[in-house]
């Protein structure tokens, strides 16, 4: 068999490893003075191993609060508010967008650990269809269960660390992705409206963006996937749903914990697409009900329902606190904190 | 552990510190197996067990076949060994095909049975590791070699960490010797060694997974039809990405391998430039494709017994090649379709006469192109998710027609240009070696592409994917 070296004379490797860290020190060096000055600022990118890290702290505390939920929950909820007014619990973001956290309600609700509170954001669209496998949270309970591990999470840690400082390696400047965007839209890359953090909240800055597109395109997309998933819905479909959900309730609340379910606010049209698909009395007042838990809607609390969607569906990063605060006030109310 | 992960690097920095301390060469193997085992303890610490049990069951069967003084006592170890091997190997990653193909012929017969899909963790590189480990019996039952005196060296041998996910295959006939006197690499020899680790890195993160992953993906991630351009753009891609993908792997092994003192076998020789199949074989997963024509080709009879069977034997290698690689009738497809390639190749050499003309560069770029291709169009099969899509593809790659969907043109223009770029630089080096190349460049611009890949590295990479093989 041929090896792969043989009669080895390589001569002044010293040399071109030497020069070659001096000059690919100066580029990067070069390329993230440049991006900072064009006003980009370093990035954490959530993935499943990000999602994991915050998995594993479930369960090690004696006062936790868990969030559950979509991008909404990621959004609107400041979690550095939550700790400063609640020093004594340990919160874990486990929501991630584009997906119901349903398969994690389900997941949590079997770990004998957890004894906490569950935050989780809702809509009658994931009480119904949480574990499609489009939108079910499963692909990340799974990843935690099989192949998180020692390895992964000091990978986890370091990328962190290193997205923290450094905005070149940030996945949106990706250099192919850049001249791709130039070749393809003529366009240059601009600040990213939203920033991630290590605790997987994000603000958005919908001052940085045209919401007028976006509003349209979620509208319409909302639209669309309601009538298709209005066709069906079944009273089996709702009874399996509503026996599932109240068996991981009662299994939670048998611990010593509890749960509330919340609707995060909507704007414009957005509201009018739900309401006229999935109607509130039915699909979210009277399904809670049957469930037994504590509910909130941002309808049923006034400040809560003025706050604006730039996007129709997420706040602006200013309003974070306020809203925060707003439903703060509304758990403590309810004492479920 | 990926090479391309950070804890790779730190793994790496603390095993080249203890490598280079002055140790015995014996507590430096000592530390190498250690490394090695928390290496692939790293992905799933329980699945060691299989290693340590590969290991000990082929240095006990290769004191075995030597001990015995009759053939049949010779087999019967060389059987023994074979069975565990092959049946961890079956057990773990074919389980469930056979039991799905069990099911389908029972539903055939009007029977109805169903059972449980198995949930099983494919342990990674369970398909190299076994078939290195089974070289070394094969050749004391061969009488090619004798046991190794050392079990350490053994041991290291099956579980050296730099190969053992995802090879080269390397042979106990290569490794062993190594083992005998310390390792340590000259400079330079580390030098290039952190060189290939990052070209390795380079082909892996930014040219597989960052410009051509997201063509393939467009194309096999559909379920519609693709029109002609978009088959072709998506089919092109995935020909590039597993090329860089998988010999980006090979490549960052025998780098971090070199770096540590030892020599592993090279396992590309630029597969795309190769002028029929049977050269697109010798250039291609060498290490696998000569393990298969030196353990199961010619055991099964190799060209020794005439033209038909010598095409059987040929079709039956290359369908257990293509099972190697998965458990799934798309990859057995794809080894059936190399081996009908490698059939009419052999049978055409057979009735066309010799020529000058076949020597012609014009022509042996033309047959390159075919050579490339037809390999192409293979790819399908062994990216697809199943029959339907392959053909589906195949089809649309065939036949002019509009599709259900297509592939951006920004994706189209950089596929084909990065295909055009590889056909240019595997035609160019041929005939050449990396390291001679290297070797004959001024220091300077050595330098210069080195901080190029750096720089490259960190800037472009795609989005992290396991590497394609490491399910295989």
């Amino acid at each position: 068999m041929r090896l792969f070296i043989s009669n080895f004379k390589l001569m002044g490797w010293g040399k071109s490893w030497l020069l070659a860290l001096v000059i690919s020190l100066f580029a990067l060096c070069s390329l993230e003075i440049f991006w900072r000055a064009n006003g980009h600022q370093p990035n954490i990118v959530d993935d499943q191993r990000l999602w994991a890290v915050e998995r594993n702290k479930v369960g090690k505390s004696s006062n936790e609060i868990v969030l559950l939920g979509s991008s909404r929950m990621q959004t609107d909820t400041s979690i550095k508010l939550l700790k400063k007014d609640l020093p004594d619990y340990s919160i874990v973001n486990l929501s991630a967008d584009g997906t119901c956290g349903n398969a994690v309600l389900y997941d949590i609700a079997e770990d004998e650990s957890f004894n906490g509170k569950i935050i989780i954001e809702s809509t009658p669209e994931c009480l119904l269809f949480g574990c499609d496998p489009d939108i079910s949270q499963q692909f990340y309970v799974d990843y935690f269960a099989k192949s998180y591990n020692l390895n992964e999470a000091i990978n986890r840690h370091i990328a962190t660390c290193m997205q923290k400082k450094l905005t070149i390696i940030d996945p949106y400047l990706n250099l192919i992705k850049v001249i791709g965007k130039i070749i393809v839209q003529k366009e240059k890359r601009i600040p990213n409206y939203v920033t991630t953090y290590e605790n997987r909240t994000r603000s958005v800055d919908y001052t940085k963006t045209d919401t007028s597109n976006q509003k349209v395109e979620r509208v319409a997309h909302a639209e669309e996937r309601y009538k298709q998933l209005s066709t069906r819905i079944t009273s089996e479909l709702i009874a399996q749903n509503i026996t599932r959900i109240s068996e991981a309730v009662g299994k939670i609340k048998h611990r010593g914990g509890d749960i509330v379910f919340v609707r995060f606010p909507v704007s414009g049209e957005h509201w009018l697409v739900d309401q006229k698909y999935f109607p509130r009395d039915f699909y979210w007042n009277s399904f809670l009900k049957k469930i037994g838990v504590d509910a909130i809607h941002f309808k049923d609390i006034d400040e809560m329902s003025k706050l604006e969607c730039p996007d129709t569906s997420h706040i602006d990063f200013r309003d974070k606190d306020k809203f925060t605060r707003i439903l703060l006030v509304e758990l403590l109310k309810r004492e479920v904190i | 552990m990926n090479f391309n992960s950070y804890t790779f690097f730190i793994f790496f920095a603390i095993v080249l510190a203890f490598h280079y301390s002055p140790f015995s060469w014996k507590t430096k193997k000592l530390n190498l197996l250690f490394a090695s085992y928390l290496f692939y303890a790293a992905w799933n610490p329980p699945f060691v067990a299989l290693l340590v049990l590969c290991t000990l069951t082929d240095w006990y069967a290769g004191k075995g076949v030597v001990s015995s003084n009759t053939k049949s006592k010779r087999l019967t170890f060389l059987l023994i060994t074979l069975f565990v091997n092959i049946g961890m190997l079956t057990y773990f990653k074919y389980a469930n095909f056979l039991l799905e193909n069990f099911i389908y012929l029972l539903g055939l017969m009007n029977i109805h049975y169903n059972p449980p899909k198995l949930d099983l963790l494919l342990p990674l590189g369970i398909s190299f590791f076994t078939f290195q480990s089974l070289t070394y019996t094969f050749d004391i039952y061969r009488k090619k070699n004798e046991p190794w005196p050392s079990f350490l060296d053994f041991a290291l041998f099956v579980s050296f960490f730099p190969k053992l996910i995802n090879g080269p295959i390397t042979r106990a006939a290569d490794f062993l010797p190594q083992c005998k006197e310390s390792a340590n690499a000259q400079k330079k020899q580390i030098a290039f060694g952190f060189f290939l680790l990052f070209l390795g890195i380079l082909e892996k993160t930014v040219l597989a997974d960052g410009l051509l992953a997201p063509a393939a993906d467009a194309l096999f991630n559909e379920s519609g039809a693709p029109d002609m351009l978009s088959a072709w753009t998506g089919t092109l891609a995935f020909t590039g990405q597993i090329f860089f993908d998988f010999a980006g792997y090979s490549t960052s092994a025998i780098g971090v391998a070199l770096c540590l003192g030892f020599n592993l076998p090279q396992n590309f020789k630029y597969p795309y430039a190769a002028v029929g199949f049977s050269d697109f074989w010798r250039r291609w997963h060498i290490s696998l494709s000569e393990w298969l024509r030196d353990y199961l080709y010619i055991s099964i009879g190799g060209n020794r017994k005439g033209a038909v069977r010598t095409y059987i034997n040929i079709v039956a290698t290359m369908l257990l090649c293509g099972l190697w690689h998965g458990a799934s009738w798309t990859f057995v497809a794809w080894g059936g379709l190399h081996g009908l390639y490698q059939i009419i190749e052999k049978y055409l050499r057979t009735v066309i006469p010799e020529s000058k003309i076949w020597k012609n560069n014009f022509v042996q770029i033309f047959l390159g192109l075919i050579t490339f291709t037809a390999v192409s169009m293979a790819w399908v099969f062994f990216r697809s998710e199943s029959f339907h899509q392959a053909f589906t593809i195949i089809r649309a790659m065939v036949v002019p027609g509009n599709g259900t969907f297509s592939i951006e043109n920004y994706f189209t223009m950089l596929t084909f240009s990065i295909t055009l770029l590889i056909l240019v630089s595997h035609w160019m080096m041929r005939e050449r070696s990396l390291y001679q190349v290297i070797h004959e460049m001024p220091w300077w611009l050595r330098s210069v592409i080195i901080s190029v890949m750096l720089f490259v590295i960190i800037t472009c990479s795609g989005e992290d994917r396991a590497f394609i093989y490491f399910q295989f």
